[in-house]
């Protein structure tokens, strides 16, 4: 019986899964893509100090949950070593996600600097939860 | 100085490969590697269980107290046919036969020379044929060490599911537990055919040996495929075959049950 509880799982985990990675990769590229004129960079201090008329902390967040199908490739990495290529993409996905969120906090902003990414973690601990990772992205949004 | 404004590479950060490619890879080589590790530990556990002493496995007793709902120890009653028995068999256990508060009809051999019967069984036994014959089965088990190489074999199997943990290692098991049930499938069809040795020659007669057995039977028999017994009507028939080529009797009157007290 536990099989085919596993084995629906699986499907369903790799359905959804795969389906709401595509949808979120093409969501992610179609903003980036209106960004990419928002200079985004880590730089401490800003270029031209003297030109700004206001800045302010901005903020994006993002919590995403595996799915059984991604956590099955993981568990069977974990016995033979390798890169567990199903959680590089989620996140990969977090991080762009959370990143376009502070873009978006950041308005009509000139540019933002000082960009810093944190991972906190909900989940950790728990063996029987699937598992979520949660990236916050942050930064000093200047306006010229 | 310009912000360059090129979009991130997608490329880099994950590999291209399908995530089913990948996953199709992993889920063969861990059947090779358990089924590798699987026949291996099946060798040290074969030679340990060929090579353990009476002793030795009564120490073992002593270590793993199972733990059951025991409505009664040491019957005496399915002790005196025990006893009887006994003087066919020739087995290395003191036997001692235990019942068991449970519903469902079943019987099987521990360490030690420990028999447990369940209340549900004995409630279905006609007559003391019947009783010996199930007697008789669990001591093919004796013989043939199945008690020590069942208890190896799930050792292993539990040692895997810890391995892999959790959910996945729960279904890697069932997997196993297909080859263990081809194998488990003999042991049983083997007692069996002790079973019918020992009862001959104790009794002087199978009668009504495979009686309980087809009574059991359903008529279905595609649920045994991954079960530790075969179905009850291959039991039965090749029960039949086996007391048709010895020249078993079956015609002398079945004794009836004593008082077996529950």
């Amino acid at each position: 019986m536990d099989i085919y509880f596993f084995l629906i799982l699986l499907v369903l985990g790799y359905g959804f899964g795969t389906y709401a990675e595509k949808k979120h990769f093409t969501s992610i590229r179609k903003r980036e893509e209106n960004f990419k004129e928002l200079p985004t960079i880590m730089l401490k201090k800003p270029l031209h100090p003297e030109e700004i008329k206001e800045y302010k902390l901005v903020g994006g967040n993002v919590v995403l949950s595996i799915d059984y199908f991604k956590k099955f490739i993981a568990s069977l990495v974990n016995i033979f070593g390798g890169s567990i290529s199903s959680y590089e993409t989620i996140l990969d996905r977090a991080r762009r996600e959370a990143i376009l969120r502070m873009k978006e906090d950041a308005g009509d902003a000139s540019e933002i600097i000082n960009l810093r990414i944190e991972t906190s973690s909900i989940s950790k601990n728990s063996n029987r939860s699937v598992g979520s990772i949660e990236v916050y992205a942050y930064g000093t949004a200047i306006y010229r | 100085m310009k912000y360059n404004t090129t979009l991130p590479d997608d490329s880099v950060n994950f590999s291209s490969e399908h995530p089913l490619a990948l996953a199709f890879k992993l889920t063969i080589s861990l059947l090779l590697f358990a089924a590798l590790a699987y026949f291996l530990l099946g060798f040290i556990i074969n030679y340990a269980v060929d090579t353990i002493t009476p002793t030795q496995e009564k120490k073992l007793e002593s270590m793993l107290s199972i733990d059951m709902n025991l409505t009664q120890k040491d019957n005496p009653y399915l002790s005196t046919i025990a006893d009887k028995l006994s003087k066919c068999a020739h087995l290395p256990y003191d036997i001692k036969i235990h019942i068991i508060d449970e519903n469902q009809a079943n019987a099987f051999a521990a360490p030690g020379g420990n028999i447990y019967v369940t209340q549900g069984m004995i409630k279905q036994v006609k007559n003391e044929n019947e009783l010996a014959f199930i007697i008789g089965h669990e001591f093919g088990h004796f013989k043939n060490k199945d008690h020590l190489r069942t208890m190896g074999y799930k050792l292993v199997l539990s040692m895997f599911g810890m391995l892999i943990g959790n959910d996945f290692g729960m279904a890697a098991n069932n997997i196993l537990h297909l080859g263990d049930a081809k194998y488990s499938q003999k042991a049983e069809l083997e007692a069996d055919e002790f079973g019918l040795d020992v009862m001959n020659c104790a009794y002087g007669s199978v009668t009504d040996a495979t009686k309980m057995f087809e009574r059991m039977d359903d008529g279905d028999e595609w649920k045994y495929f991954m079960a530790t017994h075969p179905g009850f009507s291959t039991r039965v028939s090749k029960m039949k075959e086996k007391i048709l080529n010895d020249g078993m009797d079956t015609h002398k009157k079945a004794i009836p049950l004593g008082n077996i007290a529950l």
